[in-house]
C-alpha cells in the first residue's frame, strides 16, 4: 500500500508540522486557560444553550443601532437579553428576562468575577458595567442554594 | 501508569478530575489550535475562540454521547465558534488554491527559529498556499492526527473529499518548493 509518493507525502507532512510547531505553536497562555477552564464546571444545574443571536442575522433585517438580543433555552426557563454598550463603550450593559417569569437571583459570571443582581417578579433584570468578553448568566429561583439554570458562555 | 483512554479521561474530568483534565488539554490542544487557526482569525479572536471551545467542553462532559469521538466534538465546536466570530465580524474569506496576498497568513521566516534553510523554505511556501490547502495542512500535522471525520467537522467538508484535497494540496506546496528552489 505504501508507495514512494505516501512517503514523500509523509515526509513533506512531518517537516511541515515541525515548522509548524516552531512558528506558530499553541501559546502558553492559551493551554493555561484551558487547564483552569474545569474550574468554572457546574453539576446539578440545567443547562441553557444560545438558541438565538440577533448579530448572527443577516444585515437586511438588522440595524447598526439595535441592541443584540441574545435567546438561552432550556426545560427549566428560556432566558433572553439585550446586549448594549454603556456610555462610553468600554464595558456592557445588560437587560434581561427570564420567561416564564418569576422572582430569582442572576449571577453573571465572567472570568475575572461575577455580579448578582435580582429578577423582579416579572422575570426582569439589569446589570451595567460588564467587561466585555466571554460571561454567563447562573439563576436561582425561589431562594435555592444552587443555581438551577445556567447558560453556556457567550461573547458580550 | 497504564496510558488511560480519552473516554476514560472524560469521565474523571466530568468528575472533577484536574489531572485528567489536564492531560485531555495536553492531547488535544493543538488539534484545536489547528481549527482555530485555519480560520485566519485576528490574534484576539483565535485567543477567544480557543478558550470557547474548551469553556464549552467543560459544560459538556457528563453529556457527550460519544466521548471517544472528542476529536470530532472538538473539532465542530471550535469550527462553529470560528465562524460565529467570522460573521460579527463580516469578514470574508477568499477561496483559492494560491493564496493572493503571500505571506500574510503564516508568520514569515524571520519570526522564526530557524535551524535550517529548508525549514524556512517550508514556512514561507506554506504561507503562499491558499488559505484552504493551509487550513487542511494543519489538521492534517496535528499531533496526535485527527480521524478524517475529526477533519471533515473541523472544515465542514465531506470526509470523501479529504483524501483528494491533502493530494492537490501536497502538490501545491511542492510546486511552490520547487519554484523557490529554481528562483534562489
Amino acid at each position: 500500500m505504501s508507495s514512494p509518493d505516501d512517503t514523500n507525502d509523509r515526509e513533506l507532512l512531518e517537516a511541515l508540522g515541525a515548522v509548524l510547531d516552531e512558528i506558530d505553536p499553541v501559546p502558553e497562555f492559551l493551554a493555561d486557560a484551558a487547564r483552569m477552564s474545569l474550574s468554572w464546571r457546574t453539576v446539578d444545574a440545567e443547562l441553557a444553550e444560545l438558541t438565538a443571536d440577533s448579530a448572527l442575522e443577516g444585515p437586511a433585517v438588522r440595524s447598526a443601532r439595535a441592541p443584540r438580543m441574545l435567546t438561552f433555552d432550556s426545560d427549566v426557563a428560556t432566558v433572553v437579553i439585550e446586549v448594549t454598550a454603556d456610555v462610553g463603550g468600554a464595558t456592557r450593559q445588560l437587560l434581561g428576562q427570564i420567561l416564564h417569569p418569576r422572582p430569582a437571583e442572576v449571577q453573571i459570571r465572567h472570568l475575572g468575577g461575577s455580579v448578582t443582581v435580582s429578577a423582579d417578579e416579572h422575570g426582569r433584570f439589569r446589570v451595567a458595567g460588564l467587561p466585555p468578553g466571554l460571561i454567563r448568566l447562573a439563576c436561582r429561583f425561589g431562594g435555592a442554594a444552587q443555581p438551577q439554570l445556567i447558560t453556556s458562555w457567550v461573547t458580550i | 501508569m497504564p496510558y488511560p483512554s480519552t473516554t476514560d479521561l472524560v469521565r474523571a474530568a466530568a468528575g472533577g478530575d484536574q489531572q485528567a483534565w489536564n492531560e485531555l488539554v495536553e492531547r488535544y490542544k493543538r488539534l484545536v489550535w489547528a481549527v482555530v487557526r485555519g480560520h485566519r482569525l485576528s490574534p484576539a479572536d483565535a485567543a477567544d475562540v480557543f478558550q470557547t471551545t474548551w469553556l464549552r467542553l467543560v459544560e459538556h462532559l457528563g453529556r457527550l454521547r460519544e466521548p471517544e469521538h472528542l476529536s470530532g466534538w472538538l473539532s465542530a465546536t471550535a469550527r462553529h465558534e470560528s465562524l460565529r466570530v467570522l460573521r460579527l465580524g463580516h469578514r470574508e474569506r477568499p477561496d483559492e488554491n494560491i493564496a493572493d496576498d503571500p505571506g500574510a497568513a503564516a508568520p514569515g521566516p524571520e519570526s522564526a527559529l530557524l535551524d535550517t534553510e529548508e525549514r524556512a523554505a517550508v514556512a514561507v511556501a506554506f504561507s503562499r498556499l491558499s488559505e484552504r490547502c493551509q487550513a487542511l495542512l494543519r489538521l492534517l500535522v496535528a499531533d496526535p492526527a485527527p480521524s478524517y471525520s475529526a477533519v471533515g467537522a473541523a472544515l465542514g467538508v465531506p470526509v470523501g473529499s479529504i483524501g483528494p484535497t491533502r493530494g492537490r494540496c501536497l502538490r501545491a506546496l511542492r510546486r511552490l518548493l520547487d519554484e523557490q528552489t529554481a528562483s534562489a
